[in-house]
């Protein structure tokens, strides 16, 4: 091989090599926020009674930092409730609620306690299966979420707005004497349905004691009781009480409304003064027991 | 008579005083208030939550009762439960001698406000209790008795969710500083023959 083909294979060499460097090529990107993940939530039980306290956790984890992940929330509702809402088939917390973990460097622990005092979590809760949704959020705004469920149990209950309601004062011998109910200061003792089945309610009374002298006692069968919606009834309803269970109200739907107010009924009882009577005050008790219909 | 009818109202009017200052709600509610119970022969609690609904603090008296032999008469009274509060019972139940594997009973857990004024409310839970198992418990059973505790139970987390992906995020690109060599060999090697190809060529074409 002469001088000339070695430097034609020189130059050749050269030229592909230069080829071969130039597509050595460096890339740089500006990096993209990674959305944050949830894993699945954990309950604290996985059938509750209404109205408990009961917590939800998740981890939640970003790539990007656990400083990265912002907000987190969560919602608890039933089949018929609407997400994100307060009423008797949706409960939330918000973030300010909730209370936070750090679990690693990318990743945070966070818990939401529900109990009766808060929002509408009470009694009259639906009694079906729930479902629960942790939401996390990152500071660029990316959203993620897991949802897990809990099975609420069956409740009944009644709530009366006045502990003690006092009959008309009258002579022996006078018939139908209305009680007052001094809480709201009428002739009713307002009732309200506090489970979240369907309920019958009885009633049942005591001889009214004398308080100064026992020996004297007025009957249970001198009262007698209705109910009625009305706020002021005008005739007594002619039911006599007695010291055994009657039905007082049969089939007392709950209602499907958020407000704890809903369904409420109202009493009114009416006392006979027997004769003879000895003059002084009487006291006895009426029991109302609601019961699952 | 007209001096009896002057003594009833003063009697009472003192009373209606009274109570205009104090009168407050009251209420109670019960959960579970229907169900069935898988008990086993050998002993197993049930757990009950009583409820103040109402807007002071009532003391309560809870009472088990039921057609199941063994679950009469078991009252616990005296039991302070604070205005919107609750309070968790745990029944623990021994079968009686007859109970046998299959049976069923009805049992009723009421709880009612042991003294506030002359009105009272109480709520009733109906449970149907379903025996099972094999009995294990010497023969005569224990004492059905009702637990107070003041709290509900501390119990292991049971986690019965389903993860749910979140949203694929628009911008999910990592962050990248990528190098791309291709290397230094293959050009070399190939630089090499094509150099020489070049020289054979020339070599015939000018000698």
């Amino acid at each position: 091989m002469d001088k000339k083909m070695c430097l034609a294979a020189v130059i050749g060499l050269l030229v592909i090599s230069g080829i071969a460097i130039a597509t050595d090529v460096t890339t740089q990107g500006t990096p993209n926020n990674v959305a944050p993940s949830v894993a699945a939530p954990s309950f604290q039980y996985g059938t509750l009674n209404p109205a408990t306290s009961f917590w939800v956790s998740a981890i939640i984890t970003d790539t990007n930092g656990a400083a990265d992940i912002s907000t987190s929330n969560i919602t608890c509702y039933a089949p018929t409730g609407t997400e994100g809402t307060d009423g008797w088939d949706s409960i939330k917390l918000a973030n300010s609620s909730l209370t936070w973990t750090t679990a690693s460097t990318t990743s945070m622990t966070v818990n939401g306690t529900f109990n009766s005092s808060v929002n509408y979590w009470s009694t009259k809760s639906a009694n079906t299966t729930w479902t629960c949704r942790v939401t996390a959020d990152d500071t660029a705004g990316n959203s993620a979420s897991a949802t897990g469920t809990m099975a609420v149990s069956p409740s009944t209950g009644i709530t009366l707005a006045q502990s003690t309601c006092v009959f008309d004062a009258a002579n022996p011998g006078v018939s139908n004497k209305q009680w007052t109910c001094p809480n709201a200061g009428t002739r009713n003792q307002s009732m309200t349905q506090n489970g979240n089945v369907e309920e019958n309610v009885t009633i049942s009374g005591t001889d009214l004691t004398g308080q100064t002298d026992a020996t004297w006692i007025i009957t249970v069968g001198n009262l007698t009781w209705n109910q009625t919606t009305s706020d002021v009834p005008t005739t007594e309803a002619g039911t006599v009480l007695s010291g055994s269970a009657a039905n007082f109200i049969t089939l007392w739907n709950r209602g499907t409304l958020a407000t704890r107010t809903y369904n409420i009924t109202n009493a009114t009882a009416w006392l006979d003064y027997p004769t003879p009577l000895k003059s002084q005050l009487y006291q006895g008790t009426i029991t109302l027991t609601s019961s699952a219909a | 008579m007209k001096a009896a009818k002057i003594l009833v109202a003063f009697a009472l009017f003192p009373l209606l005083a009274a109570q205009l200052a104090g009168a407050a709600s009251i209420g109670v509610a019960i959960a579970p208030a229907t169900g069935t119970f898988d008990v086993p022969l050998d002993g197993t609690e049930l757990e009950f939550t009583v409820y103040n609904t109402g807007d002071v603090g009532s003391v309560y008296a809870v009472e088990l009762g039921g057609a199941a032999a063994g679950f009469s008469s078991v009252v616990e009274n005296g039991i302070m439960i604070p205005a919107n509060d609750y309070r968790t019972f745990k029944i623990s139940i021994d079968p009686s001698r007859d109970v046998k594997a299959g049976d069923a009973y009805g049992l009723a857990v009421k709880a009612l406000i042991a003294s506030s004024g002359n009105m009272v409310t109480g709520a009733e839970s109906k449970i149907t209790l379903s025996f099972s198992g094999v009995r294990t418990r010497p023969y005569p059973p224990e004492e059905t008795v009702v637990e107070k505790e003041p709290e509900a139970p501390e119990k292991e987390p049971s986690p019965t969710g389903m993860a749910v992906a979140g949203p694929v995020p628009m911008a999910e690109v990592p962050q990248q500083e990528s190098v791309i060599p291709l290397g230094f060999a293959l050009p070399l090697l190939v630089g090499f023959i094509i150099g020489g190809a070049v020289l054979v060529f020339i070599k015939k074409i000018f000698y």
